[in-house]
């Protein structure tokens, strides 16, 4: 605002005699700016994504091994059972319960509330972390429907089984993002909770609602799918915003 | 530079934790003296806007720190009471991780990193795992992540609890070098560290301050209530229930007490000089343990 102001009295000023007393609310307008930076920008500080390459640096690893392990499992478990494209619901709870350890991990160690004075904010350490996780996840997931289709050895069901790996994994994503933000004390707990209940609630649908792995059902999958990409978008959206403010995300104190 | 705090408040149910607290402070260093329980952990997360006030805001430079944002976290160092760590890190990474949150650059950061573990003597376990680490250790490597980004205002919580007097006799040299053009406040429950460091004290009692002023001026306010006190054994017993006494010693078959009052406890009594140990304890007498 301050700079707003300045550039209009140095703009209005432009082929005019000097005015003194614009000449002094300049001074005192450029003395305040000055003294604001002395206090806020004494010292270089790194961008979002310099700051995302750090995150990679010490969370990286830990990420991307957990969804290998977790990938892994469930290729060899795939691997041996029948009717893959019903059952692949079932495990994709499984990759979001392997980002929680990286998302949760400040507040298993009692590290939030140091973390959270940091000038990356608990929305951006997040965000950053759920950069990283989602990336994996993608993979993971791609790699994973290149084996059903190599199990299934047909490209006809493709669509369908995109399908059945993405709305559960949003499904599980928008309930993870919505128990960070609840601030609840016990979200890790409750999380896993939701992740294994939800491993089993797929497991009785496919048991118990046949019809819904039929291709006739494909058009409520993607009305399911678009519901809960909207959810998903709108906490993202909400955490990015949360960022730009440079406020906190998730359980602090 | 200056922190206001304007008629700040914390309300927990029906329990008032900070109770309308208003003060400016200016580059300095400040003690936070009270209790347990007196509100000195939720002002002080409060003024790192970790915790939302009920009521009441604090302004830096007359700017709302919550709306600052990233600028406010900025320039702010803070060591929470009880604080963790992620145990396979090394004292190094925990450190290059917190600058890594805190903005710094890395090549920045390196050199940081090894200043301060120098500044806390801790660079001949630099590379072992903080999980491995004494409590004073920890404490340590939670002060240099407190001062990784060079803070223009410090706020620690119980500093030197878990250090030994050597440790805190450095951390004590270290805050007072480091203060200069900075605010630095510090609670303590050992009025020593107070005594020997802050330019003010800041006196909290069921989430309002008390008392403000510095240590001289402080102490000033307790002279007159501070008496010794030549008793025998089973008089010290007597005098210990009904008077606030600071401390005991022997001399002989006597017994020395020193004991604060508002006014003079007997007529044996002579009056002697106060210190901020006593000012504390003539201001919580009545609180849990003192007596």
């Amino acid at each position: 605002m301050k700079d707003k102001n300045l550039k209009g009295y140095l703009q209005q000023s432009l082929g005019e005699e000097v005015q003194p007393k614009r000449l002094e609310e300049t001074i005192k307008l450029c003395t305040e700016i000055v003294r604001e930076q002395e206090v806020t920008r004494a010292e270089p500080r790194t961008g979002f994504f310099h700051y995302l390459s750090d995150v990679f640096r010490f969370e990286g690893i830990p990420i991307f091994g957990l969804q290998a392990v977790t990938l892994f499992i469930v290729c060899l478990t795939i691997a041996s059972i029948a009717d893959v494209p019903k059952n692949i619901p079932i495990f994709m709870p499984l990759f979001v319960l392997a980002v929680m350890p990286a998302i949760f991990k400040s507040q298993y160690y009692g590290m939030s509330e140091i973390e959270a004075v940091t000038r990356a904010s608990g929305a951006q350490i997040t965000l950053a972390k759920l950069v990283l996780a989602g990336a994996a996840n993608l993979v993971c997931i791609t790699i994973l429907l290149c084996m059903e289709v190599y199990l299934q050895n047909s490209y006809k069901e493709i669509g369908q089984m995109v399908l059945y790996c993405l709305v559960p994994y949003l499904v599980c994503m928008v309930a993870l993002l919505r128990l960070i933000r609840l601030q609840k004390k016990q979200s890790l707990q409750i999380c896993a909770i939701v992740m294994l209940g939800s491993c089993i609630c797929w497991g009785m649908s496919a048991r118990i609602l046949p019809w819904l792995y039929e291709t006739s059902a494909v058009g409520v999958w993607i009305v399911t799918f678009l519901i809960f990409a909207m959810f998903f978008i709108n906490e993202i959206h909400y955490i990015a915003e949360m960022r730009k403010e440079g406020k906190m995300y998730g359980i602090v104190a | 530079m200056e922190l206001s705090l304007d008629r700040l408040t914390k309300q927990y149910g029906r329990k008032i934790a900070v109770d309308c607290v208003s003060a400016t402070l200016k580059p300095g260093v400040y003690g936070l003296l009270g209790a347990n329980g007196a509100g000195k952990t939720t002002l002080m997360r409060m003024l790192c806007a970790v915790l939302e006030s009920t009521s009441g805001e604090v302004l830096l430079d007359g700017k709302e720190i919550t709306s600052m944002g990233a600028d406010y976290r900025n320039v702010l160092g803070y060591l929470p009471q009880d604080f963790g760590y992620y145990p396979n890190y090394t004292a190094v990474e925990f450190l290059m991780y917190i600058a890594a949150l805190k903005g710094i650059p890395k090549n920045v950061a390196k050199k940081r990193v090894t200043e301060l573990l120098e500044v806390v003597d801790l660079s001949h376990v630099a590379n072992k795992k903080v999980k491995t680490f004494s409590g004073g250790m920890k404490q340590r490597v939670g002060i240099a992540q407190a001062l990784l980004n060079n803070p223009k205002i410090l706020i620690l919580d119980e500093p030197t609890a878990g250090l030994d007097p050597k440790e805190r006799v450095r951390f004590r040299n270290l805050l007072s070098e480091y203060a200069g053009d900075k605010i630095v406040i510090l609670s303590t429950h050992i009025v020593s560290d107070i005594e020997a460091i802050a330019d003010e004290v800041l006196l909290m009692k069921k989430g309002k301050f008390v008392l403000q002023g510095t240590v001289p001026e402080l102490i000033h306010k307790a002279n007159g209530k501070v008496w010794e006190l030549s008793v025998s054994p089973q008089e010290a017993r007597q005098w210990q229930t009904k008077t606030t006494v600071a401390n005991l010693r022997h001399e002989g078959k006597e017994i020395i007490l020193r004991i604060i009052s508002d006014n003079m406890p007997s007529e044996r009594a002579v009056p002697c000089e106060a210190t901020l140990e006593d000012l504390y304890l003539f201001y919580f007498s009545t609180e849990e343990g003192v007596k």
